[in-house]
């Protein structure tokens, strides 16, 4: 196996045994500063494997890297296959998660016990990591579980807030249902198709190989593979918080520590985008058993009217919120919508061209959109925790206080509204394009409508933050390390539109090579490949 | 007529061309700004409509009353769906609606079935 492989292999392992070692660490050492510099480093060191991953795909050529667990072949073992697509979102991921353990050494001063919130937080990115990063269907089952079951946690944080207690556990009630669901899924595909393996079953669905390893299709493989992805779709449309999955996050947003916001709205709900994309593209796109009779169509034309729904209701939702971070958990959904609207851009009757625009505007609106949101969350976070307070009433004029908060925030809205020349701009500028060029004006029409009502919703934040009068006295805290990472974030979010041709060019080159019949191929052959050099040229 | 033909340098220009807009709007309301001003200054009272009149007893409009005539008034019956139907809170209310989207799926899951047995 290659350097390559192995540092991606080493991924999940490293965050899994750093989160559980934290309770035993805890035995002996009880300094913050040092549970602050221990997932630091941690996380660090994964963002590191991360763009080394990445940069080896990019010097490969784009070719998908594949780590076999354990030395077993797939798909008899269990194998994380990396391309262009999940490398680059692997690679978002342990950025935006890097920013919220950053965040959290300074947060950590609210927080009175960091060993279970690290040992949580480092859990929920060895979710994000693993859920991101397998080429296997019941692998990320497992890693689906590690995400939610520290994210359950991390929402119940504040155990003496009712409301923190009371949105874990509708969150984790609805959530043990919905993973139970996605078991079933791994089973009923598994039942069918005799394999776990991603790039086994997207050969397979197309219907276009046998493997040796895995023997050939079981049953009705047409009605066990449109049950399988009717449950999957369901599982992670609630992961990612679409419409009408999506009430989980305005109360877990609004209970949660503020780091953990900011990882849930920059990597959580992504994580779910990807992996809808993931089996809508590659295991079931437009060659597979999904499309004979329309369903993929139908599916995604679903699809497409709930990311309207969502974007709209989401925008509409966010004018009535109080909560600072509750009006930006239905930001989030509403952004969820909009990407939803260009993932499902995929039908038969639209071309290739329009749907690479599509795709190339759903990766470059993922990074606008989390960055962007991260940015936000730090900025008000660097407002609200010290006065803790998080009703924007009782919020106002705070960042009086923290100048550095204002030029955060008005960086943030302009991103999240998308003006020019911020990178949220050029991302909804090449989702109007792909609706436009892919006869869909309505969609266009949304879209902007959508930028709209939110910009409402991001106005109140401006004007209960920002403009008026400094009414009651707040402790002033340092800004500490809150300062270094807002102004990276709003000069990031203003170069992503700055550089936006390069931009959408180099994520153009990612969708050509993962999402598109090309990157389909390619992610194919190299498990091929591997599978040859077991059993001798296949 | 000004024509880049590079991308990369067009969006720079516009960049500069909105940053200095930005900057000249900045200094314009930095300029414009009445220099008297505080807690209590009572030029900072509005009244957009609507609102309790105890809200004239406040120093600045709360951002709940930013939007109450739009959203009370004109969007009344929307919103009233929205929020006394939709988002209650209630999780058994969440499960209705989310069932609906689970059972949108699988029906059409099997209308694809019906139509593969009729071919």
């Amino acid at each position: 196996m290659s350097s390559a492989s192995n540092i991606v292999g080493a991924i999940t392992p490293l965050l899994a045994t750093a989160s559980f070692s934290i309770p035993l660490l805890s035995l002996f050492i009880k300094s913050k500063k040092f549970y602050n510099a221990y997932a630091i480093a941690v996380s660090a060191i994964v963002l590191i494997m991360a763009s080394q991953t990445f940069m080896s795909l990019i010097e490969g050529g784009y070719k998908p890297i594949i780590y076999k667990f354990g030395g077993w072949p797939p798909p008899v073992g269990i194998v994380y296959e990396v391309d262009a697509l999940n490398g680059l979102l692997g690679l978002y991921a342990s950025i935006v998660m890097f920013i919220a353990f950053l965040f959290s050494t300074w947060y950590s001063k609210f927080i009175d016990d960091v060993t279970w919130y690290y040992t949580l937080l480092l859990g929920l990115e060895t979710g994000i990591m693993g859920c991101i990063y397998t080429g296997d269907v019941f692998n990320l089952f497992v890693m689906l579980e590690v995400l939610s079951i520290s994210a359950y946690g991390l929402a119940a944080f504040f155990t003496r807030r009712p409301t923190a207690l009371e949105a874990a556990f509708k969150y984790a009630f609805i959530g043990a249902v919905i993973t139970t669901l996605y078991f079933i899924a791994t089973v009923i595909l598994y039942s069918a198709y005799g394999t776990l393996n991603m790039a086994d079953l997207l050969g397979k669905s197309t219907l276009t190989s046998s493997s040796r390893f895995s023997g050939w299709l079981f049953g009705d493989i047409t009605s066990a593979s449109l049950a399988a992805i009717a449950f999957t779709l369901w599982v992670f449309t609630f992961k990612s918080a679409l419409f009408p999955n999506h009430f989980w996050v305005p109360d877990v947003y609004s209970a949660a520590p503020v780091p953990v916001i900011a990882a849930f709205s920059g990597a959580v709900e992504i994580t779910g985008v990807y992996v809808v994309a993931r089996f809508m593209y590659t295991l079931f796109g437009a060659g597979s058993i999904l499309a004979l009779n329309g369903y993929r169509d139908s599916i995604l034309l679903v699809l497409l009217v709930l990311g309207v729904a969502s974007g709209i209701v989401g925008s509409l939702m966010m004018v009535l919120q109080k909560n600072a971070y509750r009006l930006l958990g239905y930001s989030t959904i509403s952004h969820i919508g909009l990407l939803y609207m260009v993932l499902s851009l995929g039908m038969s009757s639209v071309s290739s061209d329009v749907l690479k625009t599509a795709l190339t505007a759903l990766i470059y609106h993922i990074v606008n959109f989390g960055l962007g949101k991260v940015l936000m969350i730090s900025s008000i976070g660097l407002v609200s925790a010290p006065a803790g307070e998080r009703d924007l009433d009782k919020l106002s004029g705070l960042s009086r206080l923290y100048p550095i908060a204002s030029i955060g925030i008005t960086m943030a809205v302009f991103q999240l509204i998308g003006l020019i020349p911020f990178g949220g701009f050029y991302s909804k500028l090449l989702m109007y394009q792909a609706f436009i060029s892919g006869g869909q004006p309505i969609l266009a029409i949304a879209l902007i409508l959508i930028s709209a009502i939110s910009s409402l919703g991001y106005f109140k934040i401006f004007y209960a933050l920002i403009f008026p009068p400094l009414l009651r006295s707040s402790v002033k805290e340092r800004e500490g390390v809150v300062m270094p990472i807002v102004l990276v974030l709003a000069v990031a979010v203003l170069l992503l539109g700055i550089f936006s041709p390069a931009v959408s060019k180099f994520i153009e080159t990612v969708v050509e090579n993962s999402l598109m019949p090309k990157g389909v191929e390619m992610y194919y052959e190299s498990f091929t490949e591997v599978l040859k050099s077991y059993i001798g040229g296949g | 007529m000004l024509i880049i033909s590079d991308p990369i340098s067009a969006s720079i220009l516009i960049s500069i061309v909105m940053l200095s807009l930005m900057l000249l709007l900045y200094l314009v309301v930095k300029v414009l700004k009445p220099k008297h001003g505080g807690s209590s200054d009572e030029s900072r009272e509005m009244y957009l409509g609507g609102e309790h009149p105890s809200i004239l007893s406040k120093p600045h409009v709360l951002q709940s009353g930013l939007y109450w005539a739009i959203v009370f008034r004109d969007f009344k019956r929307a919103y009233r769906g929205l929020v006394e139907k939709m988002h209650t809170g209630r999780v058994i209310d969440w499960v209705y609606y989310m069932t609906a989207w689970l059972l949108i799926l699988l029906l059409l899951a099997i209308i694809a079935l019906g139509i593969s047995a009729l071919i």
